[in-house]
């Protein structure tokens, strides 16, 4: 499969903060890539070095094996944190700048059919400021479409909308990543990678944890759900303990993770010969939040 | 080119305050000519050289430009408005993120800044030339004085390398239209100040001072040497090429630190 992105060693500092230390990823054509990260974790910066928008101290990138030309970016369809748009302006004007910069031809068609694509064809007349957030969106996906460029790139696509907007942005993704386009998107949201990505990486401080497909990730250590009769007490057994990893509070119970070659019957015992009964122990359903902790919590 | 015009253009189409200060500016300019001639005539007339006729050529020229550079400030805050509105709005950097280098948006803004100019000029050079049509009695053709009208191009352009300057560097745009009115007067305040100290020349090179002098008023000659025969402490003028080219050193200052500015930062 071709790259379409390469990044190599990518360093940014800002005053005081090191926000990127050497991050190396890349994506292939029709991957949907996850950054993965909590707040503050460099998944932002990372964008916009590739959008051309934040200046790299040390590292290099390369779109399409063709390096870091602005050029490049008329093929990358963005959405980089809110929508930014002229707010005196209607979604056709807008949109029009935008084709204008990435010297479209056919305009009017192509105006059209995005813009009916994210519904908002009935209010192509009203100025942007008029929108909802989820329209305006929804505009910004339209434009990212607009040339229908072969990547996109999407960074908390659903930040600020309702569940409603959140399942029409999410299922308008999908319908572009069926039509073989390679997608790139931040999030914190654990549950949206999950539900949308082939791909994750992980970053943590600036750094990458981990890069795999999602079913590399999601085979971890096992997760046990957990609780006795004194859970502070248990909290401080599991310290002495190393073959168990303390994960989260999931009240009353707690989650850790251990081994797969660990049987559970063991860790009763480990815990039993602490002095520890339980009086809870099942397995846990494994989603992307337990293995997104497990392994940041590394 | 055509690009940048055309991206330009459909942003400016419907700008309000465009439209608003454009239009005052076609209004209120030639009203402002008629009436400063008036005054001159009226209230200043002790100064006056015979046959003085300020709305007939060549004087009209020089009086057109200089009622029309009192309008710089208010194209300068439009200038301010239109590069502030791409922070405010973030489109600079959604136009980067779109595929546009940042060299072809400043770009872009430098030939708005310079069709400004050249619309407000040619406005002024059409204005004084019908002034002068109706009222030129003598047989002086309207190509006497003319280059005051290149000189009030210029002024322009040096204005709105300042405007420029000021809103790249403020980024925010009620602020930057705030600083930009406060230059003028504190740089008033410290040119009369530092005149009264004996500094009259550096203050000549002052670069507000420098632009406005650029269209000094009509009569400004004869009022200096007048003042001269007084008191012997008067501005400094300095002479018309001496002076242009300290403007076009500031504009470009002005142009050259708004550019590596922007090259430099992250959007």
């Amino acid at each position: 499969m071709n790259d379409i992105l390469i990044t190599k060693n990518l360093h940014k500092s800002y005053k005081k903060l090191n926000a990127l230390k050497g991050l190396s990823i890349s994506v292939k054509q029709g991957q949907i890539y996850g950054l993965l990260g909590p707040n503050g974790s460099g998944k932002t910066t990372t964008l916009g070095i590739l959008l051309g928008v934040i200046k790299a101290d040390g590292g290099s990138f390369s779109w399409f094996g063709k390096g870091q030309r602005d050029e490049n970016r008329s093929n990358i369809g963005a959405l980089l944190e809110t929508p930014n748009f002229y707010p005196y302006l209607n979604a056709i004007d807008n949109l029009k700048i935008v084709a204008a910069i990435k010297s479209l031809d056919n305009t009017s068609q192509r105006i059209e059919k995005v813009l009916k694509r994210v519904d908002l064809w009935k209010r192509k007349d009203a100025t942007f400021k008029t929108y909802s957030l989820g329209m305006k969106q929804r505009l910004a996906i339209a434009s990212a479409i607009l040339a229908d460029p072969d990547v996109l790139v999407l960074d908390e696509p659903t930040n600020g909308l309702d569940p409603q907007g959140i399942a029409e942005i999410r299922s308008l993704i999908l319908d572009i990543a069926a039509e073989g386009k390679t997608i790139i998107i931040a999030s914190h949201i654990l549950d949206e990678i999950e539900k949308m990505c082939t791909h994750v990486a992980i970053l943590k401080g600036g750094e990458l944890i981990r890069e795999a497909t999602l079913d590399e990730i999601m085979i971890q250590d096992k997760v046990l759900c957990i609780g006795s009769d004194n859970i502070e007490e248990l909290k401080l057994t599991i310290e002495e303990i190393p073959e168990l990893k303390f994960l989260k509070d999931l009240a009353p119970n707690i989650l850790v993770s251990v081994d797969g070659e660990i049987s559970n019957t063991m860790v009763n015992k480990m815990l039993a010969e602490k002095g520890v009964y339980l009086n809870t122990l099942m397995l846990h359903k494994k989603n992307l939040e337990s293995t997104f902790l497990e392994i940041i919590n590394k | 080119m055509k690009q940048l015009l055309t991206i330009e253009f459909i942003k400016l189409r419907k700008l309000k305050s465009l439209q608003v200060i454009f239009l005052i500016y076609a209004i209120i300019s030639p009203i402002t000519i008629y009436a400063i001639s008036t005054f001159i005539t009226k209230f200043m007339s002790f100064f006056l050289p015979k046959d003085w006729s300020p709305l007939a050529f060549p004087e009209i020229w020089n009086v057109a430009t200089y009622s029309a550079s009192y309008f710089n400030v208010l194209m300068g805050i439009l200038a301010v408005i239109v590069i502030s509105n791409e922070y405010t709005y973030k489109t600079l950097r959604q136009h980067v993120i779109d595929g546009l280098s940042i060299k072809k948006a400043i770009l872009g803004k430098f030939i708005v800044l310079l069709s400004f100019s050249m619309i407000i000029t040619l406005y002024t050079f059409l204005t004084g030339l019908i002034f002068g049509l109706v009222n030129t009695t003598t047989d002086a053709t309207f190509m006497t004085g003319i280059d005051s009208v290149g000189l009030y191009f210029i002024q322009t352009m040096c204005y709105f390398s300042f405007a420029f300057f000021v809103a790249v560097m403020l980024k925010r745009t009620a602020v930057s239209i705030a600083l930009f009115i406060l230059s003028f007067i504190t740089e008033t305040i410290i040119g009369i100040s530092i005149s009264y100290g004996g500094f009259q020349t550096l203050y000549a090179y002052m670069p507000l001072n420098a632009f406005s002098k650029l269209t000094p008023f009509p009569i400004l000659k004869e009022m200096i040497a007048a003042g001269q025969e007084r008191s012997g402490n008067v501005p400094v003028i300095l002479d018309t090429p001496i002076n242009i080219a300290v403007c076009l050193v500031y504009m470009l200052l002005f142009f050259m630190i708004a550019y590596f500015t922007l090259k430099k930062r992250d959007l």
